[in-house]
């Protein structure tokens, strides 16, 4: 009797041990969906040529930024860029600003995106693409203040923010 | 000008960016009669923000009511969070696109200066040829 308890014990221990010796399956799982990511690609910075101007133009010591905007599938989205209109963080000023900017495609992921400028419609601050190809577009932004009459703007650190958005179709 | 010190900041940060999806959210029914509800998934990719405003807007960008947990998110770098979003059964055909948009520090020390605003547009407000076309 003994015999077979010993062998019925072994037997359970081996079917044990190859129990835990069975290659498990762990799914990794992932969508592909249609989804807008917006990128923040370069620092920008405004260079002060003049007392009187803070411009992100190469030209004038700045560094133009760059946001990118990835699509997954074509069509799905529009972009909606706007260069500032204000600082948000800035020394006392008290004398008017007065802002102007651009956005343009720095660049692009696919060819087929070379139209996006051509097509691209303004208003106001701001500039309307439509992402008719999927992938990867660099857009610049550009970004010039001046100060009143030639006046000097005081010093401190000025801050100002660039609207980037995604807007479904 | 000589004494003129900018210390002049435009945009500073890491590459960021954040993610609102799906692209296209349907109205479900809640478990309150006359409320309805959708749910949104927002990712959190941008180390410079940590504050998610959630927005419900007509076809004109105009706001309409609607309740969630919390309208201001607390979404961590690398964070998921789930939102259910929830307004009246009457606005139904108001209510045309759920946003999500970043929350900068005015004054902060993290140099966010990109303000980034995903919204999606919910599948009813589509017209026949949008929906087919998917």
């Amino acid at each position: 009797m003994n015999r077979v308890m010993m062998i019925f014990f072994a037997a359970c221990v081996i079917g044990a041990y190859a129990q835990a010796a069975v290659a498990e399956d762990i799914p990794i799982v992932g969508n592909v969906e249609s989804k807008c990511v917006i990128q923040t690609d370069t620092t920008g910075v405004y260079g002060n040529p003049t007392p009187s101007n803070l411009s992100t133009d190469t030209a004038d010591g700045g560094v133009e930024p760059i946001v990118r905007f990835d699509v997954a599938q074509a069509d799905y989205y529009k972009a909606l860029i706007s260069y500032p209109e204000s600082f948000s963080q800035s020394p006392s000023l008290t004398d008017t600003v007065t802002w102007t900017g651009s956005v343009s495609v720095d660049q692009v992921s696919d060819t087929n995106m070379s139209g996006y400028d051509t097509n691209k419609v303004e208003y106001n601050n701001t500039t309307e693409y439509e992402l008719t190809v999927a992938g990867s577009t660099w857009f610049a932004v550009s970004s010039e203040a001046d100060y009143g009459y030639d006046k000097a703007f005081p010093g401190g650190t000025y801050r100002a923010i660039v609207t980037a958005e995604c807007i479904a179709q | 000008m000589k004494y003129l010190l900018l210390a002049l900041v435009f945009f500073s940060g890491l590459v960021s960016a954040h993610q609102w999806t799906p692209t296209y959210p349907t109205w479900d029914d809640s478990y309150m009669t006359g409320i309805v509800q959708t749910r949104m998934n927002l990712f959190n990719t941008r180390q410079d923000v940590d504050y998610f405003e959630v927005q419900v807007l007509d076809v004109n960008m105009n706001p309409i009511d609607f309740a969630t947990t919390d309208q201001i998110i607390h979404t961590p770098y690398l964070k998921r969070k789930t939102v259910d979003i929830y307004i009246r059964r009457t606005d139904i055909d108001r209510a045309v696109y759920i946003c999500s948009v970043s929350k900068l520090l005015v004054a902060g020390n993290t140099g966010a200066s990109v303000s980034s605003r995903i919204c999606s547009k919910v599948k009813h407000a589509l017209s026949t040829n949008d929906i087919t076309a998917q």
